[in-house]
């Protein structure tokens, strides 16, 4: 099944051998067609989990609920032919209920020894939905084991499946009962992606789409041992000193302490990107270039994967807040003024 | 054979690319620059005009040097514009722009730099280079007017346009509170006048005049911003033209010598007469026509003119061995022209057709030879005559600006003793007195001039001496002004003693009846005039002054008043008006 666009690069290899920017394109545009089957409309939110996914980083998705995030995360897990797992975090969820436990068994000898039971955690797809319900220590297992890829049950540590995606959702409404992640974890998300509304157009499908005897199915496009080998792939996109340095500036603009900082971020920010950041940025900015049918990173990518990538790490004061301020609006600033030489 | 690596290849070929990127911008950039170079020399243009309008010599700016100067600005920079070298890596960033490559020119040159080998990096490279390959570099860099330059370079000429051509108001104010600046400026002009109306003819003695003219009249122009220079430049023009005429006086000389011995002649008759008529013009005339007429004199004219011209080179060779010289040739020339005819003659008595042919086709060599002699005594006479005026005219011009800058010291005596009085009398038997005196218009207050010739004496202007200009003129009593200036009036008039009062009374008209006898100072009914009225006959200057002075203007601006005196008679009536 050909599902490449007319845009591919006309110098893309014709042969299949390996791992090629050409499979690799063919591959991630498969994903998107499969997703984009039962996800109508949020192109853009689709998008950006791919990247995520093919950067190797995890995403939090934000929007109210209904507009398909948890079918979303689902979808993508049935095209990749990975296993999902999926944690509906309540404030009385614990970290043992996500990471694991270690149970006393019977052995056919008669001994009893403990034994660890992994938790949903272990999966290479992992859904935390609303995750801001669960109270900070579970937040803290969930985070601890997004950065490490391990769990550490008593004395063992246990390594997370690879790949390992955590696809997490929060409701920015209904905040009563809910915790807030803190900054420091939130830094840990490669993306943080809005669900936005659906448009009319949009709504119309869904109701033709969903409300039908026939409702679509993702066909499995790719493995996890193909979504591994992806991944490493796109980390060998070469960019351009001119590009990085670019998306230097730009994570370095984010912070008020910079002397060039723009007036906004001066004014309206607490604190900036953190070098993460600039990693997610990059990564991301791979990502994108190789789905646009390029080898190489643009100017052009890093100002995409600008928001998503850096919305979530600007602490912004509570000046922004009175003055409606956003966060997406300071970033916007941020990349508009930032030359590229 | 060393085989490159497939980095190195579409690294070489990346280079080559980036070689034509580099090109295309050079002709891009040298078209903005071209224009840009225009707006840089139309703004040293509007400085240039600006510097003159300020110092009031717009008009010495030379246009054809004011067009240049853009033009050459212009193509200085584009050419200098392209000797500009790019580096490669700024090429491609040009290029991943113009072209929307999306930094792949700049990626694959880096990656090409370090020599990357990994398949992506390979893969990158060739995509940048088959991406570059299909680019038209002048669809990436076309060729566009650079309409913001050329828009800017309109409005800097506009402006320098109308700064040239607009007053400045200071000067004005400075020529409103120093009326001697505007004089010094109307000689400028007079004297460029007076260099225009030079005849472009083939004449080097006159076009060295106009040049020197030319010149004269821009320096006094630069400097009528200070009259005092002005002046200095006018005196020194009139040096130079003085200088100029040394050799006039002897000429003058020697056609009076030649005048007396063409005189006898019937064919050389009307030269005599325009020599004794003192005026260069139409000897230059008279010498044309003759050597003219030369061509159609038949053998026996031409061997008696001969004769009559060679008598008039002796004795023009006593005063100027060049004209005498030149009168030579021609009687030389027409002399061979008449033997030849005779002999064509004698061969058509007894010969056949064809030696007569061989024999007239000597003619109009000789004669031809005649007329070339002649002609040059005409140019040389033309010169002469325009030096005359030029010298007459600057000699006015500096008078006025001298009168302007309150310097009031006489010149009588200098230009007594360079006028010139050519006493033709005995000649012609005309007229009677041809006294140099009566030229010089020297009186008590010293300041009348001018030259006397004769018949025709004197220029004088100065009012003062007018009265005994007048009576010295030979018809003093009919035309001689009050101003000082008389044109001699009738040659064959007799020498009257007009009165002096006479010059100074001016009548006021009055209208007599139809039926009576109108006296020789009465008017006499006009149908086209109404009752004058009674009153006294005599009125005030004052009162007839305006109409007085306004037939010798009308004539002036006209043009039906002789060049060589228009200014004096300009000077002569303003100064009534300022009376």
């Amino acid at each position: 099944m050909s599902v490449l666009p007319a845009n591919i690069p006309p110098t893309a290899p014709r042969d299949n051998a390996g791992t090629t920017p050409y499979r690799f394109i063919e591959t991630a545009r498969a994903i998107e067609a499969e997703v984009s089957q039962v996800i109508i409309g949020q192109s853009e939110v689709i998008r950006g989990v791919l990247t995520c996914l093919l950067a190797g980083g995890h995403a939090l998705l934000e929007g109210i609920p209904g507009l398909g995030k948890t079918l979303l995360v689902r979808t993508i897990g049935e095209a990749l032919d990975l296993t999902f797992s999926r944690v509906q975090f309540t404030p009385d969820l614990m970290p043992a209920d996500i990471t694991g436990t270690s149970i006393l068994r019977d052995s056919a000898e008669g001994t009893r020894s403990f034994e660890f039971q992994p938790g949903p955690l272990f999966a290479n797809l992992v859904l935390a939905d609303e995750i801001n319900r669960a109270t900070p220590k579970t937040q803290s297992a969930l985070l601890e084991a997004m950065q490490e890829r391990r769990v550490t049950a008593g004395r063992t540590t246990h390594s997370l499946p690879e790949p390992f995606f955590v696809l997490a959702t929060q409701n920015p409404i209904e905040m009563e009962g809910t915790y807030p992640l803190p900054e420091a974890q939130l830094d840990r998300f490669l993306f943080k992606l809005t669900v936005p509304y659906p448009t009319e157009e949009d709504l119309l499908h869904i109701a033709q789409v969903t409300t039908g005897a026939n409702m679509p199915h993702p066909t499995r496009v790719a493995s996890g041992a193909a979504l591994l080998e992806l991944m490493h792939f796109a980390r060998e996109v070469p960019v351009a000193e001119s590009v990085l340095r670019f998306a230097v500036r730009i994570v370095r603009r984010t912070n008020p302490e910079t002397p060039d900082a723009p007036a906004e971020i001066k004014r309206f920010a607490r604190y900036g990107s953190s070098p993460r950041g600039l990693q997610s940025l990059v990564l991301g900015a791979k990502v994108r270039a190789l789905l646009e049918g390029r080898y190489n990173v643009a100017f052009d990518d890093i100002r995409a994967v600008a928001l998503p990538a850096l919305r979530h790490r600007i602490i912004v004061g509570f000046e922004a807040d009175a003055e409606a301020v956003t966060t997406d609006k300071l970033i916007h600033d941020v990349v508009a003024t930032t030359p590229e030489e | 054979m060393t085989m490159l690596s497939p980095a190195a290849t579409y690294h070489a070929e990346l280079r080559q690319q980036l070689d034509s990127v580099g090109w295309a911008i050079s002709v891009q950039r040298g078209l903005v620059w071209l224009a840009r170079g225009l707006m840089a020399g139309s703004v040293i243009v509007l400085g240039l005009v600006v510097w003159a309008w300020t110092s009031d010599t717009v008009r010495n700016l030379p246009i054809p040097g004011l067009v240049l100067v853009p033009i050459v600005v212009a193509l200085l920079t584009a050419v200098g514009s392209l000797f500009i070298r790019h580096n490669s890596r700024e090429l491609a960033r040009r290029i991943d722009r113009a072209a929307s490559l999306h930094e792949r020119s700049t990626t694959a040159l880096e990656l090409g730099a370090r020599g990357e080998e990994f398949p992506l990096a390979i893969a990158q490279m060739r995509d940048a280079v088959e991406h570059l390959r299909r680019i038209e570099m002048l669809d990436a860099f076309p060729l566009r007017v650079p309409r913001r330059e050329l828009v800017a370079t309109f409005f800097v000429v506009l402006v320098a346009a109308i700064v040239g051509f607009s007053p400045n108001p200071w000067l004005l104010r400075a020529r409103a509170s120093n009326p001697s600046i505007t004089i010094a400026r109307e000689q400028a002009q007079r004297v460029q006048r007076l260099a225009d109306s030079l005849a472009a003819e083939q004449n080097p003695q006159i076009d060295a005049l106009r040049q020197v003219l030319n010149n004269g009249a821009k320096t006094v122009d630069a400097r009528s911003n200070e009259p005092d220079a002005a002046l200095n430049a006018l005196q020194d023009l009139e040096e130079q033209v003085q200088q100029m005429s040394q050799g006039d006086d002897q000429l003058s000389a020697s056609l009076a010598a030649i005048a007396s011995a063409l005189a006898g002649d019937q064919a050389t008759q009307p030269l005599a007469d325009a020599i004794n008529t003192g005026d260069m013009r139409q000897i230059s005339q008279a010498s044309k026509d003759l050597a003219q007429a030369f061509q159609s004199m038949s053998p026996q004219d031409q061997q008696r003119v001969a004769m009559v011209m060679r008598d008039a080179a002796n004795r023009a060779g006593r005063v100027s061995q060049s004209v005498g010289n030149q009168l030579q040739q021609a009687a030389d020339g027409l002399q061979a022209a008449a033997a030849a005819a005779d002999a064509a003659q004698a061969g058509q008595n007894g010969q056949d057709q064809g030696q007569s042919a061989d024999g007239q086709q000597a003619d109009p060599n000789g004669a031809q030879a005649a007329s070339d002699a002649m002609n040059q005594l005409s140019d040389s006479t033309a010169a002469a005559d325009a030096r005359q005026r030029t010298a007459s005219q600057l000699e006015s011009s500096r008078n006025a600006l001298e009168r302007a800058l309150g310097r009031t010291q006489s010149r009588s005596g200098t230009n007594g003793s360079n006028g010139t009085s050519n006493n033709r009398s005995p000649a012609n038997g005309q007229g009677t007195n041809g006294d140099p005196s009566a030229g010089q218009g020297q009186d008590s207050s010293g300041q009348g001039q001018g030259q006397g010739q004769g018949d025709q004496p004197g220029n004088g202007n100065d009012p003062g001496g007018a009265g005994s200009q007048g009576d010295q003129g030979g018809d003093g009593s009919q035309t001689g002004q009050g101003g000082g200036y008389s044109t001699g009036g009738d040659p064959n008039a007799t020498n009257n003693n007009g009165s002096p009062s006479n010059l100074d009374a001016i009548y006021d008209p009055q209208q007599v009846q139809a039926s009576g006898q109108a006296a020789p100072n009465e008017s006499s009914v006009n149908p086209y005039t109404s009752d004058a009225g009674s009153g006294s006959a005599q009125t005030a200057p004052e009162a007839v002054q305006p109409s007085y002075s306004n037939q010798p203007t009308q004539g002036n601006d006209q043009g039906s008043i002789p060049l060589g005196l228009r200014d004096l008679v300009k000077d002569y009536f303003s100064s009534l008006d300022q009376k």
